[in-house]
């Protein structure tokens, strides 16, 4: 008889100190430093934006669990956090709706719906303050530091700034000093610009062992390696400082992308986390059109958590290492290799007595005499109406031409194929009035905030602009459709050479759609250098420099 | 065709432009896909071989027939047969040929006959004048974006408990808020270029 | 230094209400032990004695049945009173030999011959520890003459553990202090057994006052054995972590040390080995911690086998306070006591009377957070959150992926998690339901 004490195996007596709430004290104090740092700078609205944030997070929570009836969560001080981390992801001249709206989104939808604290795959905070982009208006409004912007009513006085942010989107390095970016001493938004004293609170969770190092290393590892070797400008390491610097990459890396919920919770799966992370917010900032990708690249791998835990488990102790990887080969290799190709069988029909010859292939015949009737009577339905209509189709692609040609060389009244090809440009067309060229119409595309933009653009034959005419785009009002209205598309007539946003032979862009501006102005430029360099027969070398 | 241009459709078609979370094309595919993970990868690849070959075949029928000699009015038509013909041969081919790789895309097959997907990327390729190499590339990552997608779905829908919503929106919205919200997070992917 | 394991937690030692105080025999002599005949994972061992008969200290009183059995030593000398179950420490009863004490620790007429180590032969090593009774006197009681039979010839290292994780406990820290001579001697001797080249002593880094004592004695005689400090985390006293520490190697699933070809004895084993072979002394007594907050004086003992646990109690001079919880074994993976009355046996390591301020305020579990805390800290790389989700899903595929049979038992999981979960209790239930599974 053996007697082993399982049977009366208690769990551990011991537990750490330490709970949910306690986590949630961590974080919030964590924050501390650097929202007192952006009160010194942005002044008092910052406390009453987080109050405010705070104060709807909470009482959205409470509300909800007990419309729905569930027990009350808010004493686990989650809320607190993410109305929190909402409020320092916003500019201080956001209106006082930004964050209830934000933070109603956050807690019912985003948290709530899915069971609360644990159940979420998205990272709450996040996930409002992107609700909130789409009023791109408000939260790229930024006032410069030290600048108190006043607590109460609309801040009128707001001077506004181009943040570190928006001159790295632009390719060049943002005027400030390594101890200026340090503190802050620069536009952003409220949490994100104090990078000592966010760096300051990631020790101080590190310390208390509420995160672990691998996230924001991995995260803030991988921006700073392909930062440091894909400089835009400066040197590779001024590039990389300034990255890492601005915008909100500590706040994302120790705050948002370390929160347990919507995290992988292995500690592999962690540095894949991380590192995937950082490649997306690598391509975002230097080929997005947002200014600074870390949001949606968290975002974006949030919808992936679950494939990296599965990737990330811990090898199985007593398991040689790939022994994994090496099964999961193998499983997959016999998957595969159970699809064979079998040689196919072509069944003829037999032929049988009694009926005529060819008679058995009459059946195979009559299953496809319906569709094919139906085709062809659809064919035949369509050219009538093409034909019937052909008339009317052409007149009115005629009558679109009309307009393009007007808005593009008001004084020719044809436009014709060229043979010419370029790979700039879709189509390059001549523009006759009577028998006498006037100019080519280019038409190129270009990339706008949201898609592609395509446009004519007529250039006579001095090499200036006649006129230019959007045929397509993607832009949304109010965010980039300031930039295709004929009074902005006027000031390119009669320009020539290359033209950029400033220096000598500049336009002005227009305020808020700095983008779309551009992607107008670019086109041009393709198109004046496709016709600069048409009698040259060869391809038009164009790269887009001096912006 | 250079790289850049390559690589800008391929990351545009995977990303800026995802099939289903962004062009919200292709949600069509049956249910089960979103389901579980291994009929999601099926559907994925369903999706991904008939965008190719439909893809590469209208681009053929493009080029050489409707734009030689000016049948545009044909294109709707045209394209939709090749779409229906295509998944129909694809099936045949499978059934007589891999009967082990039919027995697992069948089901998924059959429901691309009705799904958009394809259709809307021989379109896209079409209108936005594509060379064949783009268009194929970009059916390719188009392909490869909807399989992720609903890879993606489909697993969350296992790692995430998607009862806990009020009952009004139990079933269907909320899964519809779980692709909403995926698709917020692409949003930050418009206007992507390589350029 | 040592290779560290994945994992682990450190929990508050909480040696230090024990750590200085020496190795003391009972104030008070037991009136009456009782020592179950079952104190190895053979048969039970046939009684030699009859009722009524007069035993000496260190006399056979029941000689081991088979291979697997272990010999059996009165630790006192008086008169047989009975042979009856008796409460066991972890409950149910199991036939023991009552003696009741006379006080004069009369030792025993025809002891051990005490052998030198270096004139005897490998066989006579083996028949002594036999004889003496020895087994693994750590946490599995395996008889030390069956281990080192199985271990011959698939072993290259002997790993003698000291580390001793758990808190509160610090019996083999004074062991290795104040014995270090034999356990030395041991160590050797049951190298020269297996017939393995390689000896290590192991311990944690809060014994360092013990291991270098023991560096100099080894240096001063040039013995080959090797001694490991290793950083302290818990659970580094469970055999299959510190086989990882010291060779790296890992036991593969469902084995045990052997697969990787290692013996792993305790420290109070190899002490027991050698003081077969030097002093003739069979297993007699061992060293024991009572501690905790309940008691008014925690004490390190020198305890014969058999004593009833409230002897110790009374040694402690009594209780404080009622106490909360009374453990075998340390507060992680602990047994609770059922009786007081059961007895001291060869494997018993400390008694622990936790009282109510000692332990935290238990608290209703919440939702998981997912933090991943329990992952980190499992040694044996299991991931108790998955299977405590999938034990809530009734997914047995999932379950049987996340193979929770490698559980160790070890408490890591419970101790970090913010939320309370009983994971402990989620991962056995999975290891049960897997078992009912395969079993059908």
């Amino acid at each position: 008889m053996n007697l082993c004490p399982t049977t009366a195996h208690v769990p551990p007596q011991l537990s750490r100190e330490g709970s949910t709430r306690s986590i949630m004290l961590d974080v919030i104090v964590a924050l501390l430093p650097s929202l007192g740092m952006s009160v010194y700078l942005f002044g008092p609205r910052v406390l009453t934006l987080t109050a405010v944030s705070i104060i709807t997070c909470v009482l959205s929570e409470y509300l909800y669990r007990r419309l729905t009836g569930k027990p009350d969560t808010t004493r686990d001080l989650s809320a607190c956090v993410t109305g929190l981390l909402l409020a320092m992801t916003l500019p201080v001249t956001a209106s006082y709706w930004a964050p209830v709206l934000g933070g109603i989104f956050a807690i019912v939808v985003v948290k709530q719906f899915y069971g609360g604290l644990g159940g979420n795959f998205m990272n709450p905070a996040l996930a409002g303050r992107m609700v909130l982009c789409t009023f791109p208006h408000m939260m790229t409004t930024w006032s410069d530091a030290l600048h108190w912007v006043p607590v109460f009513g609309a801040p009128v006085d707001v001077v506004s700034t181009a943040t570190p942010m928006s001159y790295l989107h632009n390719g060049q390095l943002p005027p400030l000093e390594f101890g200026q970016m340090m503190m802050g001493q620069h536009g952003g938004a409220i949490g994100e610009v104090s990078i000592f004293m966010l760096l300051l609170g990631g020790l101080y969770l590190l310390a208390r062992g509420v995160i672990s190092i691998r996230i924001p290393a991995a995260f803030v590892g991988t921006v700073a390696l392909l930062t440091f070797f894909t400089p835009q400008a400066g040197s590779g390491l001024e590039w990389m400082t300034a990255q890492l610097c601005s915008g909100g990459l500590i706040l994302g890396a120790f705050f948002m992308a370390t929160d347990y919920t919507t995290s992988p919770v292995t500690p592999r799966g962690h540095v894949l986390f991380g590192v995937g992370c950082g490649v997306l917010t690598v391509l975002l900032r230097h080929y997005g059109s947002y200014p600074d990708g870390v949001g949606w690249a968290i975002l974006t791998m949030n919808c992936v958590v679950w494939l990296l835990d599965r990737a990330g488990m811990p090898r199985r102790f007593g398991v040689r290492p790939m022994t994994l990887t090496h099964q999961w080969f193998q499983k997959v290799g016999r998957s595969l290799s159970a699809i064979r190709f079998v040689k196919p069988k072509f069944h003829h029909p037999i032929h049988q007595q009694g009926t005529m010859p060819g008679e058995e292939y009459l059946d195979q015949i009559k299953c496809v005499l319906p569709v094919a009737g139906t085709l062809l009577a659809v064919i035949l339905l369509i050219s009538g109406v093409h034909s019937a209509t052909d008339l009317d189709t052409a007149r009115q692609e005629h009558q679109m031409e009309q307009d393009i040609l007007s808005l593009a060389m008001p004084d020719a009244q044809i436009r014709t194929e060229t043979p010419y090809r370029s790979p700039n440009a879709i189509s390059i067309s001549a523009g006759y009035s009577g028998s006498d060229l006037i100019g080519y119409c280019v038409e190129v595309q270009t990339p706008g905030f949201h898609g592609p933009i395509n446009m004519v653009v007529g250039v006579d034959l001095d090499g200036k602009v006649t006129g230019v005419a959007i045929t397509d785009h993607q832009e949304i009002q109010g965010m980039g459709t300031q930039a295709l209205t004929p009074a902005f598309l006027n000031r390119f007539v009669g320009r020539s050479g290359t033209l950029s946003l400033s220096g000598t032979n500049a336009i002005d862009a227009v305020s808020g759609a700095t983008v779309t501006s551009n992607a107008v102005m670019t086109g041009v430029n393709q198109a004046l250098a496709v016709v600069a360099n048409l009698d040259k027969g060869e391809n038009v070398n164009y790269t887009d420099g001096e912006v | 065709m250079n790289p850049v241009h390559l690589t800008g459709a391929a990351l545009a078609a995977l990303l800026s432009e995802n099939f289903i979370l962004v062009n919200t094309l292709g949600v069509g595919t049956r249910m089960e896909a979103f389901r579980s993970p291994r009929e999601a990868r099926r559907a994925g690849i369903s999706v991904l071989l008939v965008m190719v070959i439909t893809v590469f075949l209208t681009w053929l029928m493009d080029v050489l027939v409707l734009q030689r000699y000016g049948l545009g009015h044909f294109r709707t038509l045209s394209f939709t047969v090749i779409a229906l013909s295509t998944v129909w041969l694809l099936r045949k081919f499978l059934s007589a040929c891999l009967p082990e790789l039919s027995r697992r895309l069948d089901g998924s097959l059959a429901s691309m006959s009705t799904n958009c997907a394809a259709l809307s990327a021989a379109y896209l390729a079409s209108s936005r004048g594509y060379e064949l190499g783009q268009a194929v590339t970009y059916a390719f990552f188009g392909g490869l974006g909807v399989l992720i997608v609903l890879m993606s779905f489909a697993g969350l829908r296992e790692a995430v408990d998607f009862d806990q919503c009020p009952r009004l929106f139990r079933g269907s919205p909320i899964a519809l808020f779980t692709l909403g919200l995926m698709a917020l997070a692409l949003v930050g992917f418009y206007g992507l270029h390589l350029s | 230094m040592g290779h560290s394991f994945f994992g682990g937690i450190h929990p508050a030692a909480r040696k230090e209400s024990t750590r200085r105080k020496p190795l003391v025999h009972l104030d008070i002599a037991p009136a009456r032990i009782a020592i179950p005949l079952d104190m190895s994972t053979g048969p039970c061992s046939i009684p030699l004695v009859r009722v009524g008969e007069r035993v000496k200290v260190g006399q056979l009183i029941a000689q081991a049945d088979g291979e697997q059995g272990a010999n059996i030593h009165s630790s006192v000398s008086g008169m047989v009173e009975a042979i009856q179950p008796r409460p066991y420490p972890w409950g149910d009863t199991v036939p023991a030999i009552v003696i009741s004490n006379d006080g004069n620790n009369t030792p025993c007429s025809n002891p051990l011959t005490p052998l030198v180590l270096d004139n005897i032969s490998q066989e006579d090593i083996l028949t002594r520890i036999r004889e003496a009774g020895v087994t693994d006197m750590g946490r599995d009681f395996t008889s030390a003459y069956w281990k080192i039979l199985s271990a011959r010839g698939r072993a290259d290292t002997l790993i003698v553990n000291a580390a001793e994780s758990d808190p509160y406990i610090t019996a083999d820290h004074r062991l290795l202090l104040e014995r270090g001579a034999q356990i030395l001697l041991g160590t050797r001797a049951l190298a020269r057994a297996i017939g393995v080249q390689r000896a290590v002593i192991a311990a944690e880094g809060d014994k360092l006052n013990a291991m270098e004592d023991l560096e100099r004695k080894v240096r001063k005689k040039d013995i080959r054995v090797e001694l490991h400090i290793l950083p302290s985390r818990y659970p580094l006293g469970g055999e299959k972590q510190i086989v990882q520490a010291i060779t790296k190697r890992e036991v593969p699933p469902q084995g045990a040390a052997l697969d990787v070809r290692c013996v792993v004895f305790n420290v109070a084993a190899a002490f027991a080995a050698g003081e077969a072979i030097a002093k003739g002394r069979p297993v007699t007594h061992r060293a024991i911690t009572v501690s905790g907050g309940a008691v008014n004086r925690p004490r390190n003992l020198w305890v014969p086998i058999g004593t009833p646990l409230k002897d110790l109690v009374t040694a402690a001079e009594g209780f404080r306070c009622q106490p909360d919880l009374m453990l075998l074994g340390g507060p992680m993976s602990g047994v609770t006591l059922q009786d007081l009355t059961a007895p001291v046996i060869k494997n018993t390591n400390s008694l622990l009377c936790l009282a109510d301020w000692e332990r935290p305020v238990p608290q209703k579990p919440s939702t998981c957070i997912r933090c991943g805390k329990c992952v980190y800290s499992c040694p044996m790389h299991l991931a108790p959150i998955f299977i405590h989700r999938a034990l809530r899903a009734k997914d047995l595929d999932q379950l049987e992926r996340l193979h929770p049979q490698d559980c160790m038992d070890c408490g890591c999981c419970s101790y970090v998690c913010p939320s309370n979960i009983r994971l402990v209790q989620s991962v056995r239930s999975a290891r049960i339901l897997l078992q009912k599974e395969a079993d059908k």
